[in-house]
């Protein structure tokens, strides 16, 4: 075997502890030497450290800065809730953990892209937020005076402070969703822009055309990237939202499919359903529910 | 691999801060604030409360800093402090504390491992940035998210083979990089 098939045959055992076959082989290539159980050390120890560090990085630099506001001597910060004026401080000095900021003149574009492998937020000027899942970029003109955020590539999802007199905009490549005040979501990819309503209603304009989304039945919607040709099925879509809102809802739904949107949501091996269960319809919500208490309410659910 | 470039004593750093000495406190936040944040999170398992844990230790040393003396190690003082830390926050919000953070004895030999481990996990999560863009999501996706590689080619559609091909590269290279970091201590 030459290098690279010993990490793949290290790998694939790594991998696969079940398999019997696989072991056998491993233990057979780790008694032909000192050298490779050397080698298989490092690997599988490399493999377990990087198991269990955490899924967002420690930024050093931002954790001074937010350090400093605490420590400033003479503390003018009450001492009721130092946290919360901390982490008000930190939005105001545009400091966000591992992810980067660009910025031309004054008033110029702002842009700002997501590291590549974890969901991010960040609050506007006018107090509306906007989580951006990992690889995602925007951009929007520093003084906020117009309402305008454009998505440049990935996805997002927008909780919008209502403002009567301000509408509130998102252009995604060749299209624009116009608001008030309400949630949604705007993902683009390489053929298709898609807009879910997840609170509220919008107007979304592409090519000419305007078709309103409200939530609740009929809130997704896409644009082809090519010819601007929308499209409007039947259904409601917030569960796609869950990855910014933490929330699931499910009503009359087959439990095989309950079970593996929630599975998808906290990325854990497909939940296992007694045969007799499977197509069993059951309602269900999620808020904020941690992984366990989230499972643990599903079997309950089903078992009713 | 407990090498890491920074070298404060107990001296000066009790002295950093008796003196309320900033360039230097900031000198020791900057060298262990990141591998505390990976121990805080060993044993709180949540992002937030992990860096809670943290920042907490550090506005305790600066604002207590006249009445504490460190002796020994300043970073093995500072992982004690830090598991200490999460424990107490982990009781306080009636969470479950586990059999591991309650069992770490905290003697020279688990510091050291425990060091060992906590400056790999620091520069894993560094060199992943340097991983080609399909190998890094592969990656991520098993390590960070915990999908089977038959998970990740489906949810990629790709083959199976791809997953375990790309999966190799990653540890290939992160490996290699770190070798590398070796030879040149």
């Amino acid at each position: 075997m030459n290098n690279n098939d010993v990490t793949e045959f290290v790998m694939d055992c790594l991998t696969d502890p079940g398999n019997r076959d696989k072991q056998a082989a491993l233990n057979k290539w780790l008694q032909e030497s000192e050298e490779n159980r050397h080698l298989y050390a490092e690997l599988k120890q490399l493999w377990q450290a990087a198991a269990d560090v955490p899924p967002v990085s420690f930024n050093v630099q931002e954790g001074w800065q937010e350090l400093s506001v605490q420590i400033a001597p003479p503390a003018p910060v009450k001492r009721m809730f130092p946290w919360k004026i901390v982490a008000a401080a930190a939005v105001l000095l545009l400091l966000v953990a591992g992810g980067r900021w660009w910025q031309t003149s004054r008033d110029g574009w702002i842009t700002y892209t997501t590291p590549a492998y974890y969901v991010d937020s960040i609050g506007l000027p006018d107090g509306s937020r906007i989580y951006m899942k990992a690889g995602s970029s925007l951009t929007y003109r520093r003084s906020f005076k117009e309402r305008e955020v454009r998505l440049l590539q990935g996805e997002a999802y927008f909780d919008v402070v209502p403002d009567p007199q301000r509408q509130f905009l998102v252009v995604a490549d060749r299209s624009t969703v116009k608001v008030l005040g309400t949630a949604f979501n705007v993902r683009i990819d390489s053929a298709y822009t898609e807009v879910i309503v997840f609170e509220g209603k919008v107007s979304l304009h592409s090519g000419g055309k305007k078709l309103v989304l409200n939530s609740g039945n009929g809130n997704l919607a896409t644009v082809n990237r090519k010819d601007d040709e929308m499209k409007h099925p039947e259904g409601d879509y917030s569960n796609k939202c869950a990855w910014a809102t933490n929330e699931l809802v499910f009503e009359n739904e087959e439990a095989e499919y309950v079970a593996k949107v929630i599975s998808a949501h906290y990325h854990i091996s497909i939940i296992n359903i007694a045969e007799n269960l499977r197509h069993k319809r059951i309602t269900l919500r999620l808020h904020n529910t941690p992984q366990d208490e989230a499972i643990d309410i599903f079997s309950a659910v089903l078992g009713e | 691999m407990t090498q890491d470039g920074y070298h404060i004593s107990a001296e000066e750093a009790t002295d950093a801060l008796r003196g309320r000495n900033a360039d230097l406190f900031r000198k020791i936040y900057t060298a262990y604030s990141e591998e505390l944040f990976l121990l805080a999170y060993r044993w709180v398992k949540d992002n937030d409360l992990a860096k809670e844990v943290v920042q907490s230790l550090f506005v305790h040393l600066w604002e207590k800093g006249q009445q504490i003396t460190i002796t020994g190690n300043v970073r093995h003082y500072l992982y004690r402090a830090v598991t200490n830390r999460s424990i107490n926050e982990l009781k306080r919000r009636s969470r479950n504390v586990s059999e591991e953070a309650l069992q770490w004895q905290a003697d020279d030999a688990s510091l050291h491992e425990i060091t060992d481990h906590l400056l790999l996990q620091k520069e894993i999560m560094r060199l992943v940035q340097g991983l080609a863009p399909r190998c890094r999501e592969i990656f991520l996706l098993s390590r960070f998210d915990g999908l089977e590689p038959a998970q990740i080619a489906e949810r990629l559609g790709i083959t199976l083979n791809t997953v375990y091909f790309q999966l190799a590269m990653a540890l290939k290279y992160l490996r290699t990089h770190l070798l590398d970091g070796k030879k040149l201590q």
